[in-house]
């Protein structure tokens, strides 16, 4: 957002400068130019410093003896004030310095719209403006002028920077750098750092996962082997009973029985997982305890037939169900107490479930389910028994068959020692399966063990790397804003060399002088200095460029505007100056008047204002002051605003106060 | 952040992995659903108000409501939950705002559980602590169902005497 500053006045009490109170505006309305005609000696310096101090905040930093160095002459009053009457877009504004001379100390303060606030704090806008290296442009120093050009300054870039706000892109690299550093800081030692090691972990796991799975694989590949191994020579063995028809029936009705059994253990097996899902069958307790709640909450009427909306509800309404007026104490009464109930689906959900305990204890079948559950149990217990016997008579079976022919003996021998094998890989690949998670990844067996370390050790890796991969984004962004920066820089600066050279052009157009470049100052076009005047006429052409190309509206304050300027170039100057902003105020000598207020006048859009300051001690000017009827007095000096005045003020600038306009008035 | 993400809790049943994974591996089949392991180690949890608190890496979400097979049961199950927690609490059954105020901590009636966030980490560490209860009823994991359901029944049956 564009800034608009004016000012509207200042005030100055017990300094070393006359106490006095400029004012720039008339009816709501400032004045466009001001110009102040103070005689050398009466406090145009001092004005000059308080103002750019008032509004740069650089008093703070003022030692206890130049604090003092304020107080005014022969006075012995402890406390002094600078004050600064701002309009901040469109909006009042006022900037102080308090001065307290016996402790040597200042104290700023600030009023505006959100009240008074002790502290240098201007409005975030303007603090990009309000600082010692660029009030200096618009509280302009004479010294500046001169810095604009002189290699050991880097005054024209500072201005062209803060006052396009390039600095802004200087800014959101550093707090991007900050948030970086925050970043780092926190992940650092383990994040950043460890990558390589944390890489060498994941291919470490990832390569143990792998070979533990392929081992586990062809353990198991070489167990089903074994069982199709076992198949074959059970079949081997089942074909030569199949050939004797009667021991092939007796076998086939053992493996009936077999088949019976392992049915009726599977039925027993289904029916107890459906009673275990019943809490009541597998603990018949649990009645008791489920009838103890269910009286528990009727004890308490819990739920209650009203719901918590019910009361909310009457809380909204002018009157109460009784018909008396609610106001907003027994409406608050009504809805604190509100919460003692249970909202309707909390009350839905309780009902619920005393209904199903209340239909639980009229279920008689249910006492006996306890024993059922058990009972169960048995039979399932029993089944297992009989399934076991009926297994063993097919192997003592097999076994009188085996005897009579070898290679059925045979074959149970394999069998036998295939069973064993079994039992030992199983047991080989139990220990894959082993949950311990206490030894190293190197003495780890169980698989689910290594591949949780192996995605956890993937997630630390991944850590690691987005965070180097949002350095490498930082980084990015950080050539970005530099490259921005500098490329902001160099377009406005060629823009700005070229219109600054059509001014200076215009202001001195034999003096073949042109600017060739901003390299931190103005660089002059195969010229290493130029005049007082020169001078002076380059920084205001590359001021007025700087301000006119802003979309930021500042006052612009100066002092001795046309002192060091030829004759010849002073109308020119005098025209230029209007232009540089929208308010102007010029310090002025009466010496300086000369074709330069004239031309200044005119190229003024609006009304010049004219204010003559002296220090009291003259009695001649006073009287005359006092007879123009425009005129504000205080102790030690006079104000006098108007024009006739100001054009008929003369005095001796070699001898302070000894005064032309006497001679002329024959004093 | 730009954009504030508010992050809504998912509601679920929680078991703990190595029971399910390890412990109960060779019986695992006979159960045509995971949600029957959870159950099992929450019953003797509750019966002997045993508790443990279980890192979310230690524990596999299963289902964010009751399973079919439990529908019928359900409130029952969340019954015995509430009996249990309101007598750890030692709330007083004859203050109704007490009671009140308890059970509405841990009821939610538009959850899937019927529990609220509380209630229902609640009961996971219930059968959190059901499982440890279980496994030292045992020398070693289970190999078969018929033992395991008959040391079930006859420890389950002793917490109840306790």
């Amino acid at each position: 957002m564009a800034t608009d500053i004016r000012i509207i006045g200042w005030k100055s009490i017990g300094l070393r400068s006359p106490d006095q109170t400029f004012e720039f505006i008339n009816n709501n309305s400032i004045y466009p130019v001001t110009l102040i005609q103070m005689p050398n000696g009466t406090g145009k310096t001092t004005t000059l410093e308080l103002l750019r101090a008032c509004l740069s905040g650089s008093a703070e930093d003022w030692d206890k003896e130049h604090v003092r160095s304020f107080r005014k002459l022969h006075s012995d009053v402890d406390q002094g004030e600078f004050v600064a009457f701002l309009m901040h877009n469109q909006k009042r504004l006022t900037l102080g310095i308090q001065f307290d001379f016996f402790q040597g100390s200042v104290k700023y303060f600030v009023t505006g719209p959100s009240g008074k606030k002790i502290g240098f704090m201007p409005p975030a806008d303007l603090r990009a403006f309000f600082q010692p290296s660029f009030v200096r442009f618009f509280i302009f120093d004479g010294e500046l002028a001169e810095q604009l050009l002189d290699r050991k300054h880097t005054d024209a870039e500072v201005a062209l920077i803060s006052l396009y706000q390039i600095d802004v892109l200087k800014s959101i690299g550093l707090r991007v750098q900050n948030w970086w550093n925050e970043i780092a800081s926190t992940k650092s030692a383990k994040e950043t750092k460890g990558f390589t090691r944390r890489k060498n972990r994941v291919n470490r796991l990832k390569k143990l996962v792998e070979k533990r799975s392929t081992k586990k694989k062809g353990l198991e590949e070489k167990l089903s082997g074994i069982k199709e191994e076992i198949k074959s020579h059970s079949k081997l063995i089942d074909e030569r009973v199949q050939r004797q028809e009667s021991e092939a029936k007796k076998k086939q009705k053992l493996e009936e029985q077999i088949a019976v059994h392992s049915s009726q253990i599977s039925e027993y097996k289904t029916e107890i997982i459906r009673m275990i899902r019943v809490p009541t069958s597998v603990l018949p307790a649990f009645l008791y305890t489920l009838s103890g709640l269910k009286d528990s909450l009727d004890r308490v009427k819990l739920p209650e037939t009203a719901a918590r909306e019910f009361f909310e509800e009457i809380a909204e309404e002018d009157e109460c169900i009784c018909g008396r007026q609610l106001d907003d104490v027994t409406r608050k009464a009504i809805r604190d107490r509100a919460n003692n109930y249970l909202a309707s689906d909390e009350s839905g959900l309780l009902n619920a479930l005393k209904h199903d305990i209340g239909k639980l204890l009229l279920d008689k079948n249910l006492e006996s389910s306890g024993n059922d559950f058990l009972e169960k149990i048995e039979s399932l217990e029993a089944e297992h028994k009989y399934l076991k016997e009926a297994e063993t008579e097919k192997d003592r079976f097999i076994q009188a068959i085996a005897s009579e022919d070898p290679e059925i003996t045979a074959a149970r021998e394999q069998i036998e020692q295939l069973k064993e094998s079994l039992r030992m890989l199983n047991a080989e690949l139990e220990k894959y399966d082993d949950p311990d998670d206490t030894q190293n990844d190197e003495n780890t067996m169980g698989l689910v063990v290594l591949q949780d370390r192996y995605e956890k050790a993937k997630e630390q890796l991944a850590e690691v790397t987005d965070t180097l991969k949002l350095k490498r984004k930082i980084e990015i962004l950080t050539e970005v804003l530099e490259n921005a920066e500098s490329d902001a820089i160099n377009r406005i600066t060629k823009r700005m060399v070229n219109e600054a050279n059509q001014r200076i052009g215009d202001l001195l157009p034999d003096n073949n002088l042109r600017i060739s470049d901003i390299d931190k100052r103005l660089v002059l076009e195969r010229r290493e200095g130029a005049s007082a005047g020169e001078t002076l006429s380059v920084g205001y052409a590359f001021l007025s460029t700087l301000f006119d190309r802003s979309e930021h509206q500042l006052p612009f304050v100066v002092d001795s505007p046309a002192g060091p300027i030829d004759l010849a170039v002073r109308p020119r100057i005098g025209r230029l100056l209007p232009k540089l902003a929208k308010q102007v105020i010029a310090f002025t000598i009466s010496s300086e008047r000369d074709q330069f207020v004239e031309s200044l006048e005119r190229a003024t859009e609006g009304e010049v204002q004219y204010l003559t300051a002296f220090k009291k001690g003259n009695a001649f000017l006073e009287g005359q002051a006092r007879g123009t009827g425009s005129y504000w007095e205080s102790d030690d000096g006079i104000m006098v605003r108007e024009k006739s005045y100001f054009f008929s003020f003369q005095q001796d600038e070699e001898n302070g106060y000894s005064n032309k306009m006497e001679k002329n008035h024959g004093v | 952040m730009g954009i504030a993400t508010k992050w809504k809790r998912i509601m679920a049943f929680r078991i703990n992995k190595s029971a399910r994974d390890q412990w109960f591996k060779d019986i695992s089949n006979e159960f045509s659903i995971d949600f029957d392991i959870y159950y099992l180690c929450l019953l003797p949890g509750i019966v002997s108000r045993r508790k443990l608190e279980l890192p979310n890496s230690q524990t596999v979400e299963l289902i964010r409501g009751f399973p079919d097979l439990y529908r019928e049961q359900s409130r029952i199950i969340v019954s015995l939950f509430l009996d249990a927690e309101l007598n750890e609490l030692g709330i007083d059954f004859t203050n109704k705002g007490e009671v009140h105020k308890a059970i509405g901590s841990y009821v939610n009636a538009t959850s899937q559980t019927y529990l609220t966030a509380t209630g229902e980490e609640q009961l996971n560490q219930y059968a959190h602590g059901g499982f440890e209860l279980i496994a030292s009823w045992f020398d070693d994991r289970p190999r078969w169902f018929l033992n395991f359901v008959k040391t079930y029944r006859e420890q389950l049956s002793k917490l109840e005497g306790l």
